[in-house]
């Protein structure tokens, strides 16, 4: 970094049509971060009351921390990932933290059993309680996207084959018998069809 | 019969694929772009009106880390190493100046503790910088 000369971002993001250019699709992409990860759990809330344009703001002033502001480029895949990584640890974030008894009178019989818990990856009730909530989100989800189009059409046999567990593009393209052009385009119109009734489900919440 | 975690891995399935991947969106023309995000509720005139202001401010921010870094690693080069010296030696110097160690002007330099690197600093401050 050249100290005491103020970066010039233009130049900087040259490669990508220059700052404007790389900051709306630094805002577009926030957005699809936003989009995939709201919720209706508390965490999924606070994500979706999220501002694109603050998020992309919060990335950029950590560029403060930067060693070298010479490869555009690497600077703007770090950006992304700050982006992602906000949002990604504000999804994880633990509502409930964990209590540590802390002790005042030197060791007793069975504090240790309490300061470390027998397994850590284990789930609270509340934890299990809000993943059946998320669970119970999306079974809804699917069952009204499933409305929007008729019982025997292929969107509606793609959502069951997901359900069933399918993902990979080519298996479900040959399991619907479909090209996977066909395949593609059926995708994008329930993948669209989802996002609007999750919107939908998330504003009745 | 189907698990519960089934519907969410399904659900969230959709939902990735709704969204545009980073391909997709490095490779949207303006327009694209500008359709994309008004579909979203940002409107790109206006965001693009604001980038001057934000690289400006994003400038004025680098330069200040840039100034503060700067200052810490002057500081750091202006350390002198009284490694050599034992502490003995330290307080011995500064009692020859002062007579007695209570005489040492150590209320004015908020001193704190009869530290090692506190004798160092006093030591940097009273006899150093007179020399």
């Amino acid at each position: 970094m050249n100290s005491g000369k103020p970066p010039d971002f233009d130049k900087l993001f040259e490669h990508r049509g220059g700052f404007a250019m790389a900051y709306a699709k630094l805002t577009a992409y926030a957005i699809t971060v936003i989009n995939k990860r709201k919720g209706p759990s508390k965490n999924g809330c606070i994500i979706g009351g999220l501002d694109a344009q603050e998020l992309v703001k919060h990335a950029l002033s950590r560029l403060v921390e930067c060693e070298s502001l010479e490869d555009g480029e690497a600077v703007y895949c770090l950006l992304r990932r700050h982006i992602d990584n906000y949002v990604r640890t504000i999804q994880k974030q633990k509502n409930h933290p964990t209590l540590v008894q802390i002790s005042t009178s030197g060791y007793e019989e069975g504090s240790s059993a309490i300061a470390e818990p027998e397994d850590e990856s284990a789930q609270t009730p509340a934890e299990t309680s809000e993943q059946k909530d998320e669970n119970e989100f999306h079974k809804e989800l699917l069952v009204q996207t499933k409305e929007k189009f008729e019982p025997q059409s292929a969107e509606v046999a793609l959502i069951d084959l997901v359900i069933e567990g399918w993902s990979e593009r080519s298996e479900l393209a040959a399991l619907m018998g479909v090209t996977t052009q066909k395949y593609d385009a059926i995708l994008k119109k329930v993948s669209r069809a989802a996002l609007a009734v999750k919107d939908q489900l998330l504003k009745k919440a | 019969m189907k698990s519960n975690h089934q519907y969410s891995k399904a659900g969230n399935f959709f939902i990735d694929h709704s969204q545009p991947t980073e391909d997709e969106i490095d490779a949207m023309t303006p327009a694209e772009l500008a359709n994309f995000l008004s579909s979203n509720g940002v409107n790109l005139a206006e965001l693009n009106a604001e980038t001057a202001q934000i690289q400006e401010h994003l400038a004025s921010q680098i330069l200040f880390s840039q100034a503060g870094k700067a200052r810490l690693e002057k500081a750091q080069s202006n350390v002198v190493d009284l490694s050599e010296f034992s502490q003995e030696q330290l307080i011995e110097e500064l009692s020859n100046k002062y007579g007695r160690i209570e005489d040492i002007p150590l209320a004015a330099r908020n001193f704190k503790s009869l530290s090692r690197e506190e004798w160092e600093s006093l030591y940097t401050d009273l006899i150093l910088r007179d020399k």
